[in-house]
């Protein structure tokens, strides 16, 4: 009797909710020079719904469009930065229907690459 | 909206999100429940009383599609970190994901809700068809489809809310009937619907007993997160209403069947009473699922 009921009642996660698993640059990394573009890596392919860059002081860098397609890996290229202090923020659909999303502060310390 | 605020970094549109949801929970769980006291009990009831109920019902179902559709759009709003309510890429991957599902499933159960105002002999059967696809939707996407056994969490997830709708929908109309002036037929009418209500409650409790077991991995870290802190306080609100619930089966019913001066009145107040108690167990519902247990924590944005 225990095992069926042990069976009917057995909790277990089929998956877990979609997460950051890490970027480049990570959160609060302080780069020599700006890299040329921004990777995040996912623990799910999860369609990314946005990437959007500001300056600290509030400017908003424009970043290319890109097409929604779900991946685990996303690079999204990214414009000559100047130096100073930037926040990334991101946004996903996780495969349950939720919005999970969050940001990576970084700064760059010297110019970009040519 | 108040967890949010407890967070670091809040966000205004995640809170705002928060307090839309608890709406869409009441317009669309509400209309559900209103059609399904329509179906079971709608024959105890007066023409005039029949036409309030069928008013408020498509009053329901009208808040509920639009209140989907506005949430489709702050969804966009949040999905693009607050640039675009307007952005047609994120609108197709929105809608090609579980999102999408939830709503059409939920938007053809509240179209089909509206059978219940019509003289048809199928009417009632439509309408029992759209109740369960509006419940329905909620187990199509969220937190619980990350579990398993996927399908019996599921059915219980309908269950639960079924329960929930019978109650909740059973409030407005039991608060008319309240006001009528005799007291005999309403009190039959009441007697009636607490004998299916006693059973309703035990499944309710016992689903949503199950429902914590399964989707909370580590019952142990409950109150780790603040997961556990607003299911703590839904629980609260309901075992509130439910007291009031079986005063008004103990107290206030039998009072209403010997003709007590200002029994109707009583209980009509102690229906308002429940109904708000209710209004905050979905708001504190709704706070709940914009949070995670500890076992599988992240930020959950709407």
């Amino acid at each position: 009797m225990f095992p069926i009921l042990a069976a009917i009642t057995a909790a277990s996660s089929a998956a877990t909710h979609s997460e950051l698993r890490g970027s480049v640059p990570d959160a609060g990394e302080v780069l020599d020079c700006a890299s040329a573009n921004f990777e995040l890596q996912f623990n799910a392919g999860v369609p990314l719904t946005t990437l959007r860059l500001h300056r600290l002081d509030g400017a908003e860098i424009e970043l290319p469009r890109r097409a929604i397609r779900e991946a685990t890996i996303k690079i999204i290229d990214l414009p000559p930065l100047e130096p100073g202090e930037f926040r990334a923020e991101w946004c996903i659909i996780s495969p349950d229907g939720h919005a999970v999303g969050g940001a990576i502060p970084f700064s760059v310390s010297g110019e970009s690459r040519p | 909206m108040i967890l949010e605020y407890l967070q670091p970094d809040p966000s205004f549109l995640d809170g705002i999100s928060v307090v839309v949801r608890a709406f869409h929970y009441a317009a669309t769980i509400g209309a559900a429940g209103l059609a399904f006291f329509m179906i079971g009990y709608g024959h105890w009831l007066r023409p005039a009383e029949v036409t309030r109920l069928h008013r408020t019902l498509l009053g329901a179902i009208i808040a509920g599609l639009a209140l989907s559709v506005g949430a489709l759009a702050l969804r966009v709003l949040v999905l693009t970190a607050g640039a675009s309510m307007t952005d047609s890429a994120v609108w197709e991957a929105m809608m090609r994901s579980r999102i999408g599902d939830a709503f059409w499933m939920r938007w053809a159960g509240l179209v089909l809700l509206v059978a219940a105002t019509m003289p048809w002999r199928a009417g009632p059967a439509i309408a029992a068809v759209g109740g369960v696809l509006v419940l329905g939707s909620y187990a199509a996407m969220g937190h619980s489809m990350l579990f398993q056994p996927r399908q019996e969490i599921a059915a219980l997830v309908v269950l639960h809310l079924g329960v929930v709708a019978f109650w909740v929908g059973s409030l407005l109309p039991l608060l008319s009937v309240a006001q009528r002036p005799d007291g005999a037929e309403t009190a039959a009418l009441l007697h009636d619907w607490s004998r299916a209500a006693t059973v309703a409650v035990v499944g309710m409790i016992a689903s949503g007993v199950l429902l914590t077991w399964y989707l909370t991995v580590r019952l142990d870290l409950i109150f780790e997160a603040w997961h556990g802190w607003a299911l703590a306080a839904k629980v609260m609100a309901v075992l509130a209403a439910l007291a009031l619930a079986l005063s008004n089966r103990l107290r206030h019913t039998p009072a209403l069947a010997q003709g007590q001066p200002g029994a109707g009145a009583r209980l009509a107040s102690s229906i308002r009473l429940e109904i708000i108690l209710v209004l905050f167990a979905f708001y504190f519902a709704a706070e709940m699922v914009s949070v995670h247990p500890i076992d599988y924590g992240h930020r959950v944005q709407n």
